[in-house]
């Protein structure tokens, strides 16, 4: 594990054309291995004609397939590798829901699942945590409510402090009783929830002791989260975008609010329309690679996912810069001229209102539905002010309409949408 | 904003996998530790010394429980447990003249070992002022003594790629594909080459023009020899990007002859046979920055009390890892100067000078330049010799002055003579005298090789 992060530690500061010579290497070898070993790669790839190995490039690449999450539904067990390369360890599987709730079954091997968590373990050094504290986590899954260390990220290697985990689902106020009681100096959680849980603190008046740092994982946190975590609970923040089938893909800057590719595991492109690579402040789809999983390789695969490329990062880390993560396709909108487009939806519109929580579900090309959280329903001078403050935002005149919700439900592991689309298409 | 380092030829045993690569076991291990020492060497001082007390504190638990030297020290001390050792009490702990050692040397030896420290390991070594001495090791101490190396080589920025050259005491010249320990369990590296450390030094120099290393290591004064024969004779080795020298003091200016000359960077490693690896030049300014991750250091006034920066004293070195022969505060007989934090902002601390090493040049009467470096450790083999010193007093002639409870039979003298005319590679006329000590150099040192013979061939 230490090996590893040694390498982390050099290579985050490698120039961008080294680093993606050290991933052409790695990807020649994955290629390889997954041309021998992977029915589907041998089979597709022979009819798609683009085996060029040994001479796979950046360009060529480029004509390389996308694997849709479709194809790998319907490939089954074809993206299985009939064996594993010596060293490789076993086969292990993970379910993921991602954020359209289909259920994907994704294997790796346990060398994949290393790379991972040295990923976990560079975010927890490049945050500066201190290890011998206690961390917790709000997020789904079975687990026991305490673990005497920090999970397998640092088991093995550091004597780090206990975990305490409470549950994803469970009720807000109770989310917020337990962190109280338990005071971890760390809490992970998904952003939404981080959010729900500021604002829930800030209503009651309890605030968790002893708080160091929030850190978010999986989906895009609200805009305002950073700004709030610093306000009412003055902690900072730590973004990981990740996705089930690929662990940590880019970590936010030790130094910035942007993004780094992990590109020591995962070959990260961010695709115009035509399939082009963005250019800096271009919003496109993200298909990744994972480098390291020899059991099922995902070769450019569109995670469903899109974000803003950034430029480079004054920090000086050669790993390429995500500006944001806009959403996925089926958070686009659309209106009745065609225009697509991710609503960047300001934080700022809720201030002054008793919305806890929202949410936008487009329902036809011209009307759009908020459902929002409240003790209370909205007076109409309230719903006045935030359809003006939409109507700018979404540049188009659709119709509002508000429907006040006990609370806004999401599918178990699923993540939280803050805009969605029940439209057909774009995607 | 940082910039890149170079970009390191890892080597990787996994099939599949080429980056980041997965090196075998014992690279993995080597390089878990430069991980811990590039985090370590920016602590604050403070909390570097917390955790080599933590290390001692493990350290003299055993050695009181397993050396029978050290049974009754803690209570010396005045200390009723290993937890109460800090750095204030610790002063109190008997400092370890290398006489005690020499005199009874398995009294030193564990008699029992902690799980998980390897294969126990004999050596014998000439020691750093000149008495030969029989040292044990350990598997765990000898794999730290390889990663500061290996870190020595990191800090310096060494391309893996090129070649090496070596100028070591002894053993015949030899070519290797790789680096050898510790750099080849982790990288790709290039070719090595090695020589005599006692060869001349126009001969050293015509090597070294011939195999064209971009990397040197050898002892100071013979780097400082080939310079100066490189100026008199005007060749110039292509290519030479480093020099680490180690050994002995780097005698003035070598640094400056060696980036006019060559327009090579030189690096200064401070080290001792008994424990290895005590201090590296900083990467960035000439200080020197003690490896606190293995030795504890103090430099001491006469009175025993600690230096302040500016001041120089006594060097005192505890081995935080050497579990099967510990040397706790043991008197290295260096002196040195202890300096203010580094401007780099690492935390280690600093040496600015150290006063008591030195080497001497020996001749021989054709002129011939070398390191009058000779196999001591071999010497006690043969005769029971406490301490000794080889004075060069024409460069025909010379004198071995030792200290032993009797004196050497004319048997021992002859095997002990053909041994020096071995090692130095030349018929010299060899007296012996049996004296009752040998005093120290300038610097409070004991030189192995003192010349007082007219210069000839400069």
């Amino acid at each position: 594990m230490l090996a590893l992060l040694f390498q982390f530690e050099r290579s985050q500061w490698l120039a961008p054309q080294q680093i993606l010579g050290h991933q052409f290497e790695q990807l020649r070898a994955l290629i390889e291995h997954a041309r021998a070993q992977v029915p589907y790669y041998r089979d597709h790839l022979r009819r798609a004609q683009i085996f060029t190995l040994g001479g796979i490039s950046p360009a060529s690449f480029a004509r390389w397939p996308v694997l849709s999450r479709a194809d790998v539904l319907g490939a089954d067990e074809a993206l299985l590798a009939r064996n594993l390369p010596a060293a490789h360890g076993a086969f292990a599987w993970n379910t993921t829901t991602g954020s359209t709730g289909q259920p994907v079954r994704v294997a790796t091997s346990t060398l994949g699942a290393l790379f991972q968590d040295a990923l976990v373990l560079r975010s927890h050094f490049w945050y500066g945590l201190d290890l011998s504290l206690k961390f917790g986590a709000i997020r789904s899954g079975d687990h026991a409510p305490f673990a005497a260390d920090w999970g397998s990220a640092t088991r093995g290697t550091f004597d780090t402090g206990p975990a305490a985990f409470f549950g994803l689902s469970e009720d807000l106020g109770a989310q917020l009783d337990w962190l109280c009681r338990e005071t971890p100096p760390y809490l992970l959680s998904r952003g939404h929830t981080l959010h729900s849980l500021i604002h829930e603190s800030r209503a009651s008046g309890r605030r968790p002791g002893g708080l160091k740092a929030l850190l978010s994982f999986a989906d895009r946190p609200p805009d305002d989260l950073r700004a709030l975590a610093r306000e009412v609970w003055d902690v900072p923040m730590f973004d990981t975008y990740s996705a089930g089938e690929f662990g940590a893909l880019a970590l936010q800057c030790p130094d910035h609010e942007h993004l780094h590719v992990q590109s020591e595991n995962a070959l990260l492109e961010i695709l115009r329309e035509d399939g082009s690579a963005c250019a800096p402040g271009e919003v496109g789809r993200v298909v990744v690679t994972d480098l390291h999983n020899f059991a099922m390789p995902l070769i450019r695969y569109a995670i469903g996912d899109y974000a803003e490329a950034g430029e480079p990062c004054p920090c000086g880390r050669g790993l390429p810069v995500i500006r944001r993560i806009a959403g996925r396709s089926s958070n686009m909108a659309i209106d009745v001229n065609g225009r697509r487009f991710w609503p960047l939806l300001s934080p700022f519109m809720w201030i002054d209102t008793p919305i806890t929580q929202r949410q936008f579900v487009q329902l036809t090309r011209s009307h759009i539905e908020v459902r929002f959280v409240a003790p209370r329903d909205l007076t109409s001078a309230e719903e006045a002010s935030i359809r003006a403050g939409l109507l700018s935002t979404f540049r188009h005149p659709f119709e509002f309409s508000f429907v006040r919700v006990a609370e806004i439900a999401r599918a178990p592991g699923a993540k939280f949408e803050e805009f969605i689309s029940s439209l057909e298409g774009p995607q | 904003m940082r910039t890149a380092g170079p970009d390191l030829p890892f080597y990787s045993t996994v099939p599949g996998i080429v980056w980041p690569a997965f090196p075998p076991e014992a690279g993995q291990a080597m390089l878990a530790a430069q991980f811990q020492f590039d985090q370590s060497q920016w602590w604050p001082a403070e909390r570097m010394r917390e955790q080599q007390f933590r290390q001692l504190h493990l350290l003299i638990a055993h050695a009181t429980a397993n050396v029978p030297h050290y049974r009754d020290h803690l209570m010396h001390a005045g200390l009723s447990a290993p937890e109460h050792i800090s750095p204030e009490t610790f002063l109190r702990w008997p400092v370890l003249d290398k006489r005690d050692l020499q005199s009874d040397a398995q009294r030193f030896e564990a008699t029992s070992m902690p799980a998980g420290h390897g294969d126990w390991r004999l050596v014998t070594t000439s020691g750093s002022s000149g008495e030969p001495l029989r040292a044990a090791t350990t598997d765990a101490a000898i794999f730290v003594q390889h990663a500061l190396v290996l870190r020595s080589q990191l800090w310096y920025g060494f391309d893996f790629s090129r070649k090496h050259a070596f100028l070591r005491t002894f053993g015949a010249s030899e070519r290797f594909p790789d680096w050898g320990s510790p750099a080849n369990a982790v990288f790709r590296t290039g070719p090595s080459t090695l020589t005599r450390a006692t060869d001349d030094h126009r001969t050293q120099l015509e090597w070294i023009c011939r195999e064209k290393p971009e990397y040197l290591k050898a002892h100071a004064v013979t780097i400082r020899a080939i310079l100066e024969e490189s100026r008199r004779s005007g060749r110039v080795p292509d290519g030479i990007r480093a020099i680490i020298v180690y050994g002995e003091m780097l005698p003035h200016g070598t640094r400056e002859l060696a980036r006019e000359l060559w327009h090579a960077a030189l690096f200064d490693v401070y080290s001792a046979s008994e424990v290895g690896s005590i201090a590296f030049q900083c990467p960035e300014h000439a200080g020197l920055h003690v490896q606190s991750e293995h030795v504890y250091v103090e430099v001491l006034r006469d009175d025993g009390s600690p230096c302040a920066p500016g001041e120089s004293g006594r060097v005192i070195v505890t081995d935080l890892h050497n579990f099967a022969m510990p040397l706790i505060r043991y008197d290295l007989r260096d002196h040195a100067r202890l300096a203010d934090p580094c401007p780099c902002g690492r935390g280690l601390p600093v040496l600015e000078e150290i006063l008591g090493r030195s080497g001497q040049i020996a001749v021989d009467p054709s002129g011939r330049r070398f390191l009058g470096h000779l196999n001591l450790g071999f010497w006690t083999t043969v005769a029971p010799i406490i301490q000794r010193q080889v004075v060069q007093l024409t460069p025909a002639r010379l004198e071995v002055r030792y200290v032993a409870q009797r004196d050497l039979s004319p048997g021992e003298q002859a095997e002990i003579a053909r041994n020096i005319r071995v090692a130095m590679r030349y018929d010299y006329e060899i007296a012996f005298t049996r004296v009752a000590h040998i005093a120290r150099n300038a610097g409070g040192k004991f030189d192995d090789f003192v010349s007082i013979a007219p210069r000839v061939g400069v």
